[in-house]
């Protein structure tokens, strides 16, 4: 049985309370020019101080135990609060992998000073978070990567080059995968690391975007010492703790919802509706909009539960992702605008997602590694 | 799946691999054999409380069954989708027998002062009536939505005969005030739009079910089947397809399953999910039928191969009770229809707090 998603009740108790309680949130800082909605801004939105307004409301590090200086929440409560978010374009980027991916990492694998010492602050969004995986030559097969660690007194010297991290630039710390030992298997050898930012070792240079803007990085690490406590998890541990972290960081709602802000503005169009083949147009993105969200939830309830589903993961990931670029590509079709970086509404929005369009199927495993690990069940029996 | 559920999908799936023959022939004559042992079980009444006859299940009950039972030659969406909770909406007994049903708003339906009702029109395309005993009838009549129980012997004269892609019969009926056995008004307000909703629930449903066997099927042949010295499965062309024939079988079954519980829940969504759920089957039958054909080349082709009693299916249930391009029309009515977002209508909560809304 490939996967295991059922649906389930999309709506609890308190679930349009805290709808209206964000959107409350966002039209005030829309109105008071906090913010402009933007396609993609979970990964182009970067504004520290936004992200700090959002934590003083308790919606950054939901998932951090309250002992830790966190909300407490549960997943499908997060899942509520991304998904807003994401739905009014508001620029969440400068806190987004901290508190979707480092604060469950060092939560599982961390130890208890490593929390005590990075969990408050992702609670704040005073830490901002990188993560650097990618390395020029491993992209999709991560398992190539070259960057190294050696241990030396007091602490590990790291040597080599991530690319692709986003937010860099302005982030606090970095969470690396790099290898430290030799290993026969390729998967073996490999651990993580917290390392401070900024550090005289450490470089990080900006890689611009096709769109001219500048949201990832590269980072070369110069023979950097950073100290023995910053392993994280288990020495050679690494690819077991980053495969983990995946199935959160594959399935969540940023995989189906980054041109949302494009179709909410084209469908408050009257145009929108005007011929027959835009209203088909436009029911078939609102009837995948609704099933996607809900195994995106679905999801979110079984990483409550305790369960790792990481193939439903790569499998809403491949389907959401083509979504994103499915409305792009409806949009321009029906709305007879071109397109203007330069421009205002929805010519400016379009030119965006246009842009951002190549990476959305790239970014967090290519959808043709999705696709191999969701037939992996049968190819490899 | 809980294990309820778990227990009435393995009975009914054992049921099924016994009465649902391999090959893929027409549907034919009702499975009478399978049709009485589901009734023995009680689970052709799921929808039916046991005050009125029914074994007292619910809908999700019934989702289980009908997606393990859903190539099985018989009226079971029917039965357990629209005739169950139309005769529990208007507090029918359960009449027995085969029991088909439809939801027709071109009839005339006629109380008179004793409460007997009779009903004139025409009913387009109704399932295995032929072989029925009992037709439940959904229809607006002057008080409201009335649900009409028909003995189906006395309709055989007004039949025209017909039958979709995979022979499933499809009987059209010509009603000249044709006397119902048993009639009643469904109380409070409703309209037929919602069995029409629950009827295609019941469809988008029977579409997961078929959709998981061909996802099965196809996946074991391309494990099974050798070309080129390698297990089809080996080359990465086959594993991509397989892996979109499984999204597109998981985005079916996540429209259904939603749907089914919202309707269960008898949550404001429903409509608004029942509407995506007969969309989204009805718009990956495409993809389902094709990569399935195509992952199983030109034995799948074949009629004494199982594929093509299953994608018949698929090509015909499509069609059938709106296709997606209806039912995606469906949506954007009831975006324009609300004063709200597209986001406040796909998340069903509105920025405003409606007055009506209990907290």
């Amino acid at each position: 049985m490939p996967i295991g998603l059922q649906a389930a009740p999309t709506t609890s108790a308190d679930e349009p309370g805290l709808r209206r309680a964000v959107r409350e949130h966002l039209d005030r800082e829309r109105a008071e020019g906090g913010f402009e909605p933007a396609v993609d801004a979970w990964l182009t939105g970067i504004d520290p101080a936004f992200s700090r307004r959002l934590a003083a409301r308790g919606w950054v590090g939901m998932r951090i135990p309250t002992s830790y200086g966190g909300g407490g929440r549960s997943a499908v409560e997060r899942f509520v609060v991304t998904e807003e978010l994401l739905a009014a374009g508001a620029p969440v980027a400068a806190h987004w992998v901290a508190d979707r991916q480092m604060a469950p990492g060092i939560l599982a694998h961390g130890t208890p000073e490593q929390r005590q010492t990075y969990l408050p602050g992702i609670a704040t969004a005073e830490l901002l978070f990188g993560i650097g995986m990618s390395e020029p030559d491993a992209g999709s097969d991560l398992a190539a990567v070259r960057t190294r660690a050696v241990a030396v007194e007091d602490g590990w010297r790291l040597t080599g080059t991530k690319v692709w991290t986003s937010s860099a630039h302005v982030a606090t710390n970095l969470v690396v995968l790099v290898r430290t030992d030799v290993s026969q298997d390729r998967h073996g050898g490999l651990s993580q690391f917290v390392v401070d930012l900024p550090h005289p070792d450490i470089h990080v240079r900006p890689i611009i975007t096709i769109d001219g803007g500048h949201h990832v990085n590269e980072v070369v690490f110069d023979d950097a010492v950073i100290p023995a406590g910053a392993l994280l998890g288990r020495r050679g541990e690494g690819w077991a703790q980053v495969t983990r972290e995946l199935a959160a960081e594959r399935s969540g709602p940023e995989r189906i919802l980054s041109t949302l802000p494009l179709l909410v503005a084209w469908s408050a169009c009257e145009e929108s509706r005007g011929s027959r083949g835009a209203r088909e147009d436009l029911g078939r993105l609102v009837s995948r909009l609704s099933t996607l969200r809900q195994m995106s939830l679905a999801i979110a309830r079984q990483i409550d539960e305790g369960r790792d589903p990481s193939v439903e993961a790569a499998l809403v990931k491949d389907l959401g992702t083509q979504f994103e670029s499915e409305v792009v590509d409806v949009v321009r079709r029906h709305a007879r605008i071109e397109p203007d970086p330069t421009g205002s509404g929805l010519a400016r929005l379009l030119a965006s997602a246009v842009l951002h369009t190549p990476v959305f199927t790239l970014r967090g495993g290519t959808n043709e590694v999705l696709r191999s690990i969701v037939a992996k069940q049968w190819s490899t029996r | 799946m809980s294990d309820h559920l778990a227990l009435l999908a393995s009975v009914t799936a054992d049921l099924s691999r016994q009465h649902v023959p391999d090959g893929s022939h027409d549907a034919g004559p009702v499975a009478t054999a399978f049709w009485d042992e589901l009734v023995e079980l009680g689970f052709v009444t799921l929808t039916v409380p046991e005050s009125l006859s029914g074994s007292g299940g619910d809908l999700r009950d019934a989702a289980a069954v009908l997606r393990a039972a859903a190539a099985g030659a018989m009226p079971l969406s029917e039965a357990l989708f629209l005739a169950g909770p139309a005769l529990s909406a208007a507090r029918l007994d359960w009449p027995g027998g085969i029991v088909t049903a439809a939801v027709c708003d071109d009839v005339e339906v006629h109380l008179d002062d004793t409460g007997r009702a009779s009903v004139s029109g025409t009913v387009p395309r109704v399932p295995w009536l032929r072989e029925a005993d009992h037709l439940v009838l959904v229809a607006e009549g002057r008080t409201g939505v009335t649900v009409l129980v028909l003995a189906a012997d006395s309709l055989r004269a007004g039949l025209e005969t017909g039958a979709n892609l995979a022979g499933e019969p499809r009987d059209t009926v010509r009603l000249h005030q044709a006397g119902a056995i048993a009639a009643g008004v469904v109380e409070g307000p409703c309209d037929t739009g919602w069995f029409t909703v629950l009827e295609a629930v019941g469809r988008a449903t029977q579409i997961a079910g078929v959709g998981r066997e061909v996802l099965e099927l196809t996946a074991r042949h391309v494990t099974e089947r050798e070309q080129f010295g390698r297990r089809l499965v080996a080359f990465q062309a086959v594993q991509h397809q397989l892996a979109r024939l499984a999204e597109s079988v998981a985005l079916v079954e996540m429209a259904a399953d939603a749907a089914v519980l919202a309707a269960h829940d008898a949550a404001d969504r429903a409509p608004f999910l029942g509407a995506v759920a007969k969309a989204e089957s009805s718009y990956l039958v495409r993809d389902v039928t094709a990569i399935a054909h195509q992952l199983h080349g030109a034995i799948g082709f074949t009629a004494e191969h199982r594929l093509g009693a299953l994608t018949k299916r698929l090509w015909s249930w499509r069609e059938e009770l709106g296709n997606e391009q209806h039912w995606h029309g469906v949506l954007v009515d009831r975006l324009e229809a609300s004063t709200g977002t597209l986001w406040e209508l796909v998340t069903g909560v509105p920025d405003r707090i409606d007055p009506e809304e209990t907290p």
